[in-house]
């Protein structure tokens, strides 16, 4: 009797916090592998994790990632779990008020409920920053938040979780929910419309982000990556290696710092997904 | 004997000539990198990274089996070593993007002690990978060609180069 009650008393005192753990452990994974801090943290005050970001220069103004750590005044301490979850999926704030879209909500709007569970909870363990965040310089007339309502209608896809979320998947479908809804490539690596939405026609055909050429990176053999064999891809993923045995930098050095972290399953899985791009053409200068 | 004599003079002057002029090319030659230009120190170390570049292609063909030699890691490694130090110097004052075509960032002159870090990082992982190489272990080095790719290479180029 007292040693069934001690049980339960083990069961009840352990599962609880293991549970806990494991879903602050996948919230922290998520959360490095989608990037975060690239635009929620300064690289000037790294250790103060995603309390403010560094300014992003986009042809509709100059965009500061603001604080997301706990804090109650000038992070989001105040916000509930639906308020989280409408952010990321909806790109709405809690007073209803619609994100700018360089917030890569039409990225996330795909994510799991137990993906982004688990990502709000990996974020409440984060240190509580006080720092106001930057306010944005947007040029007119790109700066009324009403005229989101209508990019949203044009480029803001329905909520519905992607079945890569699982990880039980089959591989190219979990590459895709990495690569698509996860660690965004497409933000950066398809290019824009002159609306700035994505150009879905030429999906991974190499952007231009900062000024800087961003690579195709379609299997097109010419402009993209159609000649890297699946080691390569392994090596650029994992420590940052391109084909010439140079090493990516800048903004896609941090891209790395997350791929690196995915487990060997993820990481096959994205190569995967990689491989079943189309071939775009796209005249962008190729990395090599 | 006076034939000897002058010729022996015109010989010498030949010789006081020639001394004249390595002295003015080495001062020359010494006085250069004071003076010289953003677009060479750029020229210079691309070359460097290139090598670098080289060095590492080589090590991951010939662990993959690709091509090349198990026993030539070591020397490969050594140069990787030797050319990380190199590196250190590779970034002198007035060879930023003003100076020239570089994707080298403004942070490795406003940050000095930050990039200093950053390159003593390459310096000790590569003489680390040197160190694996010598012992002949070659998962110890595969496992130490990761940290320096990653650590040495990515965590510099990340923070230090715009792409």
């Amino acid at each position: 009797m007292a040693v069934a009650a001690l049980r339960w008393l083990v069961v009840i005192l352990i599962f609880p916090t293991a549970a806990l753990a494991d879903a602050v452990n996948r919230g922290q994974y998520l959360f490095t592998i989608a990037g975060c801090t690239n635009c929620h943290t300064s690289a000037k005050d790294a250790a103060a994790t995603v309390a403010g970001g560094d300014a992003l220069k986009t042809p509709f103004g100059t965009f500061y990632g603001p604080n997301i750590t706990p804090d109650p005044a000038t992070g989001i301490g105040t916000w509930s779990l639906a308020d989280f979850k409408r952010a990321m999926r909806r790109g709405q704030r809690p007073d209803g008020s619609l994100y700018f879209p360089v917030f890569p909500y039409t990225s996330y709007s795909a994510m799991s409920d137990q993906d982004l569970d688990h990502l709000w909870r990996y974020l409440q363990t984060l240190p509580a920053v006080n720092k106001p965040s930057t306010a944005h310089q947007i040029r007119w007339p790109f700066g009324w938040r009403g005229s989101m309502r209508f990019w949203n209608w044009l480029y803001l896809p329905a909520a519905v979780e992607h079945p890569g979320a699982d990880v039980t998947a089959t591989a190219v479908e979990r590459g895709q929910y990495i690569a698509d809804h996860l660690a965004h490539c497409g933000e950066c690596h398809t290019p824009r419309t002159i609306l700035g939405g994505r150009d879905l026609d030429r999906y991974w055909a190499g952007g231009v982000v900062e000024g800087d050429d961003v690579p195709n990176i379609t299997a097109d053999n010419e402009h993209g990556i159609g000649e890297w064999s699946t080691d390569d891809l392994t090596m650029l993923l994992s420590i940052g290696m391109l084909p010439d045995g140079d090493f990516v930098g800048g903004s896609m050095g941090h891209v790395v710092d997350g791929t690196s972290a995915l487990t060997a399953a993820d990481q096959a899985a994205l190569i995967s997904y990689i491989r079943t791009v189309p071939a775009k053409r796209h005249d962008i200068a190729k990395r090599k | 004997m006076w034939t000897y004599q002058k010729a022996h003079y015109a010989g010498q002057k030949a010789h006081y000539a020639g001394l004249l002029l390595i002295l003015t090319l080495t001062l020359t030659a010494l006085s250069m990198p004071a003076q010289a230009d953003g677009v060479g120190a750029i020229a210079y170390r691309k070359a460097v990274m290139s090598s670098v570049g080289g060095h590492l292609k080589a090590i991951v063909g010939i662990l993959k089996g690709q091509g090349g030699d198990k026993a030539h890691l070591l020397a490969h490694a050594e140069s990787l070593a030797a050319l990380a130090v190199i590196t250190q110097d590779a970034f002198p004052l007035g060879s930023d993007a003003a100076a020239g075509k570089t994707d080298a960032a403004a942070r490795i002159w406003e940050k000095p002690q930050d990039f200093k870090r950053a390159t003593d990082a390459f310096i000790s992982e590569t003489a680390a990978l040197a160190a694996a190489a010598k012992t002949g272990d070659l998962r110890a080095f595969g496992k130490q060609l990761g940290v320096v790719g990653k650590v040495g290479c990515k965590g510099c180029h990340s923070a230090f180069r715009s792409k």
